[in-house]
């Protein structure tokens, strides 16, 4: 890049004026370093050229020439002119002159900008910061005394001059009285975190800060927040980024300390904060036009009504912001297009406007506008800060014409374009980057990192995806996979990105899934989808793994569940494999050991050390039937299983005594009923069962015991009492198991009217059950009408129940039961009964 | 309110072959209540028991159904007819088509993998409602122990029915010991399940005990504690119930084959339009005759079920789903008893079991909990009384545990009328209920901290209501007269003519018993248009009460030769 002209002064002599500058030769074969002199700008004499040279040659003799210059007594133009300025009257200019001097990094003016300071006014912070930006250490004890004042903007700028100063012990002192601003709670984090101390605090304690910033009063947030940024610390200005994310920003209360921070970003070119802030401050002018209201005033204390974040204001911050961004392209060019794609990344689609006349889409995005189309001619800003089209016929940009402002400082930081591919959310701002890349910077893409590129996967811009993908794909071997780039993708939180990384993980399993230690690894990612995939795929291969690499694995997993949890459910896919691995793992672990991992692990290392035991052939034996007892109750599946499988290691025992087995079957977990029940029905011996125990296996309110109860009754019913069986079943509540009652009763029950009256309270339930069993009800009154022609004490049974039932709104129910009671009083008319007989004497 | 449960153990029901053993433990934050006894019938208790947790989980309330799922149905229904008409050509439109085909494919094929899944969250969360729920939500019922019998008192989810299982000493085989009081039971569903396993061939033993099961059983941890928000809805509600049983009711006594026709038809049809009523047609000496709105069908129920009373009335009554809890009572029923209190008023169904007795209260419908604007207890008579005839009625209750309003009065050596006003004071703080089954007056402390005067004395003190205040107001005043007052064999008819603050002149009409509750009202005022008798009395009829109340308490005076008592 060719280094801009530089122009000096000198107060004395005959030539006063002198420019040095650098221009490429007619020939083109280099650049060509001038030096001109002369009385004024306009009568310059010959100038004195050297070279041609390269650009790096070119640029050391420029320094050269300009050092010999200075050495004759010049200096930079216009700043014998500024210095005068700061010793003027006007305030205004004064402030002015300060600030050019500050970015100029004047170090020849820090007298001047000292003796300025000591009687100014409302000046007096512009003058500090000017003293900040110079970085002159003469300036720290003048610093330091603002440092220590109680106006926030005073404070504000001997602060941060401090800062840009090093003034370490300065700034120690600084951040003793911020500590004591902040709320106790948040100071107690602060401290807990270190993060006054140190530089590199854990992050991980920036999100409790934050949250208790957040508990605070409204009152007492905004000077939180400006002072956490004040302590400077990375933790602290992670926590005031996360802070002010969630604050009203034009809220009475809250917006002296946003603009507080703002300048503060802007003091310290902390490009990510300042962009947040400019567009967050944009968007909330787009509906707020300000409130009146009675703040306490930063000089005297007193209430004053005033008006806050109105439309002048709002104005201010935005002309403020893009200076800012001007004085950077001008004073650290290096730093611009880093500055401005962090205020692009937070423009949204929100952010838009619908078009109308000469008015586009952003017309009222100011920053974006500037930096997009600031060399566009194509565009005018109106009285109220929207820009608009000179004219409608020059809506389409012309041809290969770039409109962006500065796009030689774009193009000196190419790496900016890689920030805006990879976070930018409006498809102009990825056009601007993509259109970069593709002119000549696609070696920047080729070096992002994987987190840039695979971010880039989830842009709003399909070109911009199918850039990231074409990158990916040629970073990504699957004969030699990255598997950085891997664990990147797997373990990013957008779907987008995760299943291609999931892909890739597929493509590639034969590679890993023959690597302990690699599978340990991904089955340590941190997200749970990853894990689960990548037990999947560990699993499927398993089966043909070699016998050295099932070892290897099975001790490297068994080394993760010896340990403690981090999170809860971490250890649950290590635990799936792992369970595969049983065999293994019960020859690498003493069965002691995994008695004590039972007892003592994470859930599923309880699993895999119940898997292991029941791999061991004396384990059963030795953990004892009350212990498997209760590992078939046990919560986890892989735990129950293995109790399973060491229970039929004891199965000779169980067939003697099988009443643990009766403890299985009223389990609350259906796949330890399922394996009791199923022993019963094929493995242990039920001739011996006492018929009790039969029935109590009926008695079970869980339908799939009471199927086993009535096969096996029915298995055994010649060795029964079936009245026994019948009586007590009628009792059961279960629709079911009372329409086997009905059944059993209408075949088995004893003729007689003891038997049947026992019963009448059974036949009551049957008969007046709301719930439709029509089947069980017709048997009944079947039976009864049946049994009740028998005898006359078995009718009096009978009648007594269809009397009353007969009653009942029914209608085919009504009519059997009428016609049985009938068919009883016919056969015994001395019976009482609902129906009375009335001889008719035929006519 | 936040109340705790704690218990130092469980409730089980721990079944042998040949035995078993139901324990309540008791809430160890309450006195010290015990039982310890041998069921004689444990199907009947099981079956009261089973729905009394009926009542205690069912929330019937009116939940408009979500949504959401039909919406976004439609709108990606909208979405599709959109896109298909913004599609120009033929082409493009099959490749669409092509498109969602496979797209509906790939979605079956993704909802049968995720079958297993969402079977397990569904179990999983079955679990998480049938654990975590009854800790949170669910409130434990209340048992008391009386010399006489045991009781347990529940109230529904919805706060809108409340049952009462009362068992008589009748039905257990033996009793060993036990201390009268009232305390909470741990009622969980697990527990519930296990009722069914009761059987009369095993030899039952029951226990109320603080101690419960102090074994760890199954996964469940041996000491429990339940903190629930207790809403002041439930407390309120639990306290109208007694002043609504202690209002002045219809009776109809129903043979157990009609409850059973009733409930059967309500099974059979659902009703998906307005009115749902269950309308009772009285006419004295004939069977009552039910109709089912809204299909106007009429049952006209046997000769079990005759109304006895001496004037024709029609009653209706809504949320009869509420009713299904008593279908498994009806095998063990000798009878039922319906007290209706009027139109949209609550209703209460006394099933009677022999040993047993199930109470069933139901508020006017199933959205209108008991404290939903009704204020029953103003129906009920409120003569002022002292604290310390309150606590002297208190304390005489609670000797006795058990009583007739005269019992009582004659053990205290207080008027009748006195203690019948002090009677209602206790049951609406909680001190006292009202059996409707045996009609005493039964001694149940609702709360855990001891009655003291204090409460005595802010419990006499007027009723808090704007319509008692304004009734007070209008008698104070003397803006209420009495116009006619006929006696006949209940009590008397008044009709009086009352100023409220409206300055209105109004015309109230009033029948009261001889225990001065309103038995029927009506007036000319604009709150009892709106909303009869369902949200209460207004104040008129209170005031034209008031006034009557004052007039006996005079005459009785007179009576005596003393001087008159001002009682209000």
């Amino acid at each position: 890049m060719i280094p801009s002209p530089l122009h000096l002064y000198r107060p004395s002599g005959v030539d006063r004026v002198a420019i040095a500058f650098v221009l490429p030769s007619s020939t083109g074969d280099g650049l060509l370093v001038q030096v001109a002199r002369g009385k004024t700008r306009k009568t310059l004499g010959a100038a004195k050229v050297y070279g041609p040279f390269d650009e790096a040659t070119a640029s050391t003799v420029l320094a050269r020439e300009v050092a010999s210059l200075r050495a004759e007594g010049y200096v930079t133009a216009g700043l014998v002119a500024l210095v005068t300025t700061l010793s003027g009257k006007s305030k205004r200019r004064r402030a002015l002159a300060a600030r050019r001097l500050g970015w100029a990094g004047a170090s020849a003016a820090v007298e001047a900008l000292l003796a300025a300071a000591a009687k100014a006014g409302d000046d007096l912070p512009t003058l500090v910061d000017a003293l900040g930006q110079i970085g002159d250490p003469r300036a720290i004890p003048f610093c330091r005394t603002i440092a220590a004042k109680k106006l926030l903007s005073r404070r504000r700028s001997g602060v941060e001059a401090l800062r840009a100063l090093g003034d370490a012990e300065g700034l120690a002192a600084a951040r003793e009285v911020a500590m004591a601003r902040l709320p106790d709670t948040v100071r107690a984090l602060v401290e807990k975190a270190g993060a006054v101390d140190s530089p590199h605090a854990s992050p991980s304690a920036t999100l409790p800060i934050a949250s208790a910033v957040l508990a605070a009063t409204a009152r007492d947030r905004g000077l939180a927040l400006d002072t956490l940024y004040e302590i400077g610390t990375p933790v602290c200005v992670e926590a005031t980024r996360l802070g002010i994310v969630k604050e009203e920003l034009g809220a009475p209360h809250a917006w002296r300390y946003v603009k507080s921070l703002f300048k503060r970003s802007m003091l310290r070119l902390d490009a990510p904060t300042f962009g947040w802030l400019a567009h967050a401050i944009e968007r909330a002018a787009r509906d707020a036009t300000g409130t009146t209201a009675t703040v306490k005033s930063g000089y005297d204390g007193e209430p004053r009504t005033t008006r806050i974040f109105g439309r002048r204001t709002q104005a201010y911050v935005k002309r403020a912001a893009w200076r800012h961004l001007r004085l950077i392209a001008k004073h650290r060019p290096s730093l611009y297009a880093h500055a401005a794609a962090e205020v692009l990344v937070h423009y949204t689609h929100d952010d838009e406007d619908e078009p109308s006349g000469r008015y586009g889409a952003y017309a009222r995005a100011h920053l974006l506008h500037r930096i997009l189309w600031g060399s566009s001619a194509r565009h005018e800003l109106s009285r109220d800060l929207r820009f608009r089209l000179r004219s409608a016929k020059l809506a389409n940009a012309p041809e290969g014409a770039r409109e962006e402002a500065f796009p030689a400082l774009w193009d000196a930081e190419p790496r900016a374009y890689v920030r805006l591919l990879a976070a930018a959310k409006l498809p102009v701002v990825h056009e601007l980057a993509l259109a970069a890349v593709r002119r000549g910077h696609a070696s920047v893409v080729e070096g992002a990192s994987h987190a840039e590129v695979a971010a880039m996967l989830a842009a709003p811009y399909p070109p911009t995806v199918e850039l990231a993908l074409a990158e990916l794909r040629r970073r990504f071997d699957p004969a030699r996979p990255d598997w950085d780039l891997v664990c990147t993708l797997v373990g990013d939180p957008r779907a987008v990105v995760r299943t291609l990384g999931l892909e890739w993980l597929a493509e590639t399993a034969p590679a890993w899934t023959r690597d302990p230690a690699r599978i340990v690894s991904f089955l340590s990612l941190a997200d749970e989808t990853a894990r689960a995939a990548v037990a999947h795929h560990v699993l499927a291969a398993l089966p043909t793994a070699p016998a050295d690499v099932r070892a290897r694995l099975a001790e490297a997993l068994l080394a993760v569940l010896r340990g403690a949890e981090p999170s809860e459910g971490a250890h649950d896919d290590h635990g799936h494999v792992a369970v595969a691995l049983a065999a293994e793992i019960a020859a690498l672990a003493s069965q002691d050991e995994l008695v004590l991992l039972l007892a003592t692990g994470s859930p599923a290392a309880q699993g895999v050390a119940a898997s292991a035991l029941a791999q061991k052939p004396g384990a059963a034996a030795a953990l004892g039937i009350e212990q498997l007892e209760a590992m078939s109750d046990h919560a986890l599946f892989p735990v129950r299983q293995a109790a399973h499988a060491l229970l039929r290691q004891i199965l000779a025992e169980l067939r003697a005594d099988p009443s643990p087995l009766f403890g299985m079957l009223e389990s609350a977990w259906e796949d330890s009923r399922r394996f009791a029940a199923a022993l019963f029905r094929t493995e242990i011996p039920t001739d011996g069962l006492s018929p009790e125990a039969l029935l109590a296996f009926c008695d079970s309110n869980r339908a799939d015991v009471q199927e086993l109860g009535r096969e096996l009754v029915t298995r055994h019913f010649a060795r029964l009492d079936a009245q026994l069986l019948v009586k007590r079943l009628t009792q059961h509540p279960s629709p079911r198991m009372r329409a086997w009652a009905v059944e059993l009763t209408v075949r088995h029950l004893k003729d007689g009217y003891v038997p049947l009256a026992s019963l009448e309270s059974f036949f009551r339930t049957v008969l007046l059950d709301v719930t439709p069993d029509r089947a069980a009800k017709r048997a009944v009154l079947a039976f009864l009408t049946e049994r009740g022609l028998r005898d006359e004490r078995q009718a009096e049974v009978a009648s007594r129940l269809l009397s009353d039932f007969v009653r009942s709104k029914t209608k085919d129910d009504f009519e059997r039961a009428l016609g049985g009671l009938a068919r009883i009083k016919l056969a015994f008319p001395d019976v009482a009964s609902a129906v009375a007989l009335r001889h008719e004497v035929p006519r | 309110m936040i109340v705790d449960f704690k218990y130092r153990g469980q409730s089980a029901i721990v079944q042998g072959l040949e035995t078993a053993r139901m324990t309540f433990a008791a809430n160890t934050a309450r006195e010290a209540a015990y039982f310890k006894g041998t069921l004689a019938t444990p199907l009947v208790f099981r079956e009261a028991l089973g729905a009394l947790h009926q009542v205690v989980t069912s929330d019937l309330k009116y939940r408009p159904r979500d949504r959401l799922a039909f919406r976004a149905w439609l709108e990606e229904q909208d979405r599709l007819f959109l896109a298909r008409l913004s599609m120009k050509t033929e082409e493009t439109r099959k490749r669409v088509e092509e498109l969602e085909a496979r797209r509906a494919e790939l979605s079956a094929l993704a909802d049968a993998r995720l079958g297993p899944f969402r079977t397990a969250r569904e179990a999983y969360f079955d679990w998480v409602f049938t654990n975590e729920y009854e800790l949170s939500y669910l409130l434990d019922p209340v048992i008391t122990v009386h010399p006489d019998e045991l009781f347990f008192e529940a109230f529904s989810k919805d706060e809108s029915s409340y049952a009462r299982v009362g068992a008589r000493y009748d039905l257990f085989q033996r009793i060993e010991a036990f201390e009268c009081g009232t305390t909470n039971i741990d009622f969980s569903a697990k527990l519930a399940g296990e009722l069914d396993r009761i059987r009369t061939y095993r030899k039952t033993d029951f226990d109320v005990t603080p101690d419960g099961f102090g074994v760890k059983l199954g996964d469940g941890a041996a000491h429990r504690e339940k903190k629930i928000d207790l809403p002041e809805s439930w407390v309120n509600g639990f306290l109208q119930v007694q002043s609504t049983m202690a209002m002045a009711l219809v009776r109809v006594r129903l043979a157990p084959v009609d409850l059973f026709s009733i409930l059967r038809f309500l099974r059979r049809k659902k009703a998906h339009t307005s009115p749902r009523a269950l309308r009772y047609e009285l006419s004295p000496g004939k069977p009552v005759r039910v109709v089912f709105e809204p299909w106007e069908h009429v049952m006209e129920l046997s000769p079990g079920s005759t109304y006895d009373g001496d004037a024709p009335k029609t009653i209706r009554t809504w949320g009869r789903d509420r009713l299904r809890v008593l279908a498994r009572l009806l095998p063990a029923a000798e009878h039922v008893d319906v007290y209706l209190a009027g139109l949209g008023l609550p209703s209460i169904y006394v099933v009677d079991m022999g040993e047993l007795s199930f109470t069933l209260a139901l508020s006017g419908w199933t959205d209108n909990d008991w404290t939903g604007g009704a204020r029953f207890d103003l129906l009920t008579r409120r003569l002022d009384g002292t604290p310390d005839e309150l606590m002297l009625v208190y304390q005489t209750l609670r000797a006795s545990r058990s009583g007739t309003d005269a019992d009582v009065a004659q053990r205290a050596k207080l008027g009748i009328e006195r203690t019948r006003s002090a009677l209602s004071h206790l049951c609406q703080v909680g001190r006292a209920m009202y059996d409707l089954s045996t009609r005493k007056y039964r001694h149940r402390d609702l709360f855990l901290a001891p009655f003291t005067l204090a409460d005595a004395a802010s419990a006499v003190k007027p009723a808090a209501t704007p319509e008692a205040q304004a009734a007070a107001r209008i008698a104070s005043a003397e803006d209420v007269r009495i116009i006619a007052r006929r006696p006949f064999s209940g009590g008397f008819k008044l009709s009086g003519s009352a100023k409220g603050e409206s300055g209105a002149r109004v015309r109230p009409l009033i029948s009261v018993n001889h225990a001065g509750e309103i038995l029927e009202g009506t007036c000319t005022c604009s709150f009892y248009r709106s909303h009869g008798l369902t949200q209460g009395p207004c104040e008129h009829l209170l005031a034209l009460r008031l006034s009557h109340m004052a007039r006996l308490s005079a005459e009785d005076e007179a009576k005596k030769g003393g001087p008159p008592k001002s009682e209000g």
